[in-house]
């Protein structure tokens, strides 16, 4: 028989002897290799090691009312108010702020620095006249052309 | 995430006009204001640039409603070409303007009338005989550049 360390099955093997749930005839075979292979012994041996250690380990003891101590724990918890950065709000109302805030982006960066108030206090400036008149040249020539109709000449023209 | 990019696509073009046209929104500014409000803000202009510049704009204000809109429209597809086509198109208009009364009329005329015809016959008309016996070479340049300049009115009035 090959060593049980080198097949899939040697953890199953190993622990079903040490804890006596092997079929009869597997736990036959598995003795006899026990016989011939020292390395299978060695680790039987650890195994019993390992289970008695486990028998001898008692687990530390409780307080009476440890239930009602750990559940009155966990209430408070539950029922303390969470600090706001403990809330999951998921990513739903962070596209109205998105909007909001490109809004107000927009809105600022039409109407930069001073309000109308502000620049109606100061006046307007040279180049804003400059810019009025530009204005009102362009559009008084190309209103010349949109009111030629009243023109006379205008309907014979062409 | 779609939203905002249907956002941006409709705060832009506002942004984008206003910044095309800062005059007729100066203009428009200075409309929403009291006469006290307007006062103090041209208070800074020399008497007669001041009293100038209120009576174009009340000329301005004057003209009908529809046709002020049409202007406005006008003014914001010019303010669009690049500045270079707008410079020209300033010369153009200043040539027309300094024509002899008779001949201005009949240019500002022709470029009204055409530009209110389908391209078709708008085309058709500006290589009949008629259009090159009406104007002369320079008057004809005049028209096309003007016309090059406008946008195209979208119903064509009966003549």
């Amino acid at each position: 028989m090959n060593c049980i360390l080198n097949t899939n099955e040697q953890e199953e093997l190993l622990l079903g002897y040490c804890t006596a749930i092997l079929d009869p005839e597997t736990t036959r075979t598995y003795k006899r290799h026990l016989a011939s292979c020292e390395h299978c012994r060695t680790m039987v041996e650890l195994q019993k090691m390992v289970d008695e250690s486990l028998g001898d380990w008692l687990p530390p003891t409780l307080s009476e009312n440890f239930d009602q101590k750990l559940f009155a724990r966990i209430r408070a918890e539950q029922e303390a108010p969470k600090p706001w950065w403990h809330f999951n709000f998921g990513w739903k109302p962070a596209i109205p702020l998105a909007l909001a805030a490109i809004l107000l982006a927009v809105f600022l960066v039409r109407e930069p620095g001073k309000s109308e108030l502000a620049q109606q206090q100061d006046g307007i400036k040279a180049d804003e006249i400059a810019e009025v008149e530009k204005a009102l040249d362009d559009m008084e020539a190309l209103q010349a052309l949109s009111t030629a109709d009243t023109a006379p000449a205008a309907k014979e023209s062409i | 995430m779609r939203g905002i990019l249907l956002l941006f696509l409709l705060a832009f073009p506002l942004y984008a006009q206003d910044a095309n046209s800062p005059g007729l929104q100066l203009i428009e500014r200075l409309n929403r204001m009291t006469p006290a409000e307007r006062q103090k803000m041209l208070n800074r202009m020399p008497p007669a640039r001041r009293q100038m510049l209120e009576k174009r704009i009340n000329n301005f204000n004057n003209i009908r409603p529809e046709a002020r809109e049409k202007l406005k429209k006008d003014y914001e597809f010019f303010q669009q070409l690049p500045p270079e086509k707008r410079d020209d198109a300033r010369r153009t208009l200043k040539q027309i303007a300094d024509l002899p009364e008779e001949r201005r009329k009949l240019v500002r005329g022709a470029v009204h009338n055409l530009r209110r015809q389908p391209d078709e016959i708008r085309d058709r008309r500006l290589a009949s005989r008629a259009f090159n016996e009406r104007f002369n070479e320079d008057e004809r340049k005049l028209i096309r550049e003007a016309l090059a300049v406008l946008p195209p009115q979208a119903e064509p009035t009966q003549q």
